[in-house]
């Protein structure tokens, strides 16, 4: 067979493998999104931007050594506030504030006056199944803001089950609209959860994960994930009707996940999800969001104790290991994360002066021997080589711990140490 | 409409910048929707990820320079999108082909074409992506570049051992079965 001859016969394979038309329903969806507020151009204004970018350029090498503060005097960094989503300003941890005090710092939920809607992009998804009895499943699905900035969801969405070939198995009925009373402003970190209701499945038992997808109303956000949790052939809603078709029922809109249940151990990289946010540029640095999720069922799981500085290691496109984030010498606090809530740290990235990588670049986070992907928001981007130039190389570093937003007290030591 | 009249719609009113967002995208939504489903192996998420990707767009239109570049700047944000989505899967498996609710052609899908299509549903996400720019939406290696943020010289080596292992299954499908020896 000619190398032209298998040409053709894979793009005619590879065109006939799909729909020609996108569904008209699309369309509409994408209409809709037109009728959200855009966004203002930015996170933060521009001036402030560079600020921290160069702040950030020089300080972060000498942050990690410094142990976010276990060296010299306050290297405070601050910045004129940017008004009104100055919760997540990015500044350099003082000594004072040593780990207990991340530099991301939510504030409490301000008035909503003034907070853009979350995009798409601002939110990292996480859905988990099951609970409940008699046939009727309870799951819960929950969005964390993985941006600096605080931003609001609202009214109360709709979740579909899909199975593991992507065909939908239950259905949810429409999204109901925001209003003022159901608006949620949520803080970097902070985590929104729904409840969802299962019933009535008559068909074939599911095989594989099970995948939910939830639909924000006015079109502000499709998101979907696998189930985590009891899922599979073996948990499924109960055959009522078999006439009638298999429903997702959302009984209310967002609330936001607090609380805490002590007595957990170690967070295992079974229980938590990973995500960065969109990265804000400054001179020759990035600086992002890292937010942790632990995924425990939220009125039954321990908080677990998660390291405030894990080791995160950037990968290029190769997969090989570029460079790692991890806590210097002496910082071995943990805090506790409470299931169903989210931790944030400020990822700051520097200094490449080498050549370009293979692209795209990719995180993980290292729990003892397991690895946790991260999932990104955007892309990663390869910073310039800073000023001054560098000559260490491209460095990840922590610019603030791990922390709880509202919480930030840590629990002690790690344990075994 | 050229391209000016877009930027003057940009910088306008708010229903202008609308009108001007949607001319641009609506020739994109079918090509987009193509892409994301072979990348994705399905048509409902393929849906999800065009849809996320216009509203993403929406929000980020202040930062496209150009707008004559609209339909370069919205497939990567498609593309990345459906990289997301494959991360976020994390083991499952992808699944081809994505004609869910169209009847297939029998006198088209030969065995050796099935086997040829089971064999792109086990590429992996990137070099599905790479395979899906260039013989789905037509581009050259320079532009898949462009489009997946990477350099033609990746683009070059990921498209050679994707199609090295398409051909190689697409051989052996079509070699006979070997006798066994008495």
């Amino acid at each position: 067979v000619s190398h032209d001859w298998f040409d053709d016969e894979l793009r005619a394979v590879v065109r006939r493998a799909v729909r020609r038309d996108a569904p008209d329903r699309l369309r509409d969806h994408v209409l809709e999104v037109t009728q959200q507020p855009a966004r203002r151009p930015s996170g933060f204004p521009a001036e402030w931007r560079l600020a921290a970018g160069a702040a950030v350029a020089v300080v972060a090498i000498t942050a990690v050594a410094a142990g976010f503060g276990l060296l010299g005097p306050s290297t405070s960094v601050s910045s004129p506030s940017p008004s009104p989503s100055t919760s997540a300003s990015v500044s350099i941890a003082s000594p004072t504030a040593s780990a207990t005090t991340p530099s991301v710092m939510p504030s409490p939920t301000p008035g909503l006056t003034g907070y853009a809607p979350c995009a798409p992009e601002d939110l990292g998804f996480a859905a988990q199944g099951w609970g409940g009895a008699t046939g009727t499943l309870v799951g819960g699905a929950l969005l964390v803001n993985v941006s600096t900035n605080t931003c609001t969801i609202g009214g109360t969405p709709s979740v579909d089950l899909l199975d593991s070939a992507g065909k939908i198995i239950a259905r949810g009925g429409a999204a109901k609209s925001v209003s003022a009373s159901t608006t949620l402003a949520l803080t970097p970190g902070q985590v929104a959860m729904v409840d969802f209701v299962w019933q009535n499945f008559c068909g074939a038992a599911p095989s594989g994960v099970l995948t939910a997808r939830l639909t924000l109303p006015g079109g502000a956000g499709t998101f979907s994930g696998p189930l985590h949790g009891p899922n599979g052939a073996d948990v499924h809603a109960r055959c009522d009707n078999a006439a009638a078709p298999s429903t997702v029922l959302v009984p209310g809109p967002f609330t936001i996940s607090a609380g805490s249940n002590p007595g957990g151990g170690p967070c295992t990289a079974d229980q938590l999800l990973a995500f960065s946010g969109a990265w804000d540029f400054g001179l020759g640095s990035a600086v992002a969001s890292l937010v942790i999720i632990n995924l425990g069922q939220r009125a039954q799981g321990f908080d677990c104790q998660l390291p405030v500085a894990p080791v995160v290691e950037l990968h290029d496109g190769s997969g090989a290991l570029v460079t790692a984030a991890q806590a210097p010498l002496g910082a071995s606090t943990t805090i506790a994360l409470p299931a169903g809530q989210a931790a944030v740290a400020s990822l700051g990235f520097t200094s490449w002066c080498s050549a370009q990588p293979t692209l795209p670049l990719s995180l993980e986070v290292v729990l003892g021997s397991s690895r946790i992907p991260v999932i990104s928001q955007a892309p990663i981007p390869v910073p310039g080589c800073g000023v001054p130039q560098s000559s260490a190389g491209p460095t990840l570093a922590f610019m603030a711990p791990l922390a709880v937003p509202n919480t930030p007290t840590p629990s002690g030591p790690a344990p075994g140490e | 409409m050229r391209v000016t009249d877009v930027e003057a719609e940009f910088t306008g009113s708010g229903e202008a910048r609308r009108a001007a967002f949607t001319r641009l995208i609506d020739p994109q939504l079918d090509p987009a929707f193509r892409l994301a489903s072979f990348i994705l192996g399905s048509e409902i998420e393929a849906e999800d990820a065009v849809q996320d990707a216009a509203a993403r767009a929406w929000q980020r239109l202040d930062t496209l320079r150009d707008p004559a570049r609209f339909a370069a700047w919205f497939t990567r944000i498609v593309v990345n999108g459906c990289r997301d989505r494959i991360r976020a899967r994390g083991r499952q498996p992808l699944t081809l082909p994505v004609f869910e609710q169209v009847a297939p052609d029998p006198a088209f899908w030969t065995d050796e074409r099935l086997i040829l299509l089971e064999a792109m549903g086990r590429l992996s996400a990137e070099h599905r992506v790479v395979v899906a720019l260039h013989y789905l939406a037509d581009l050259p290696v320079a532009e898949i570049a462009e489009r997946t943020h990477t350099r033609s010289g990746t683009v070059r080596s990921r498209l050679h051992y994707a199609l090295r292992a398409l051909r190689a299954t697409y051989d052996a499908a079509l070699r006979p079965p070997e006798r066994k020896q008495p």
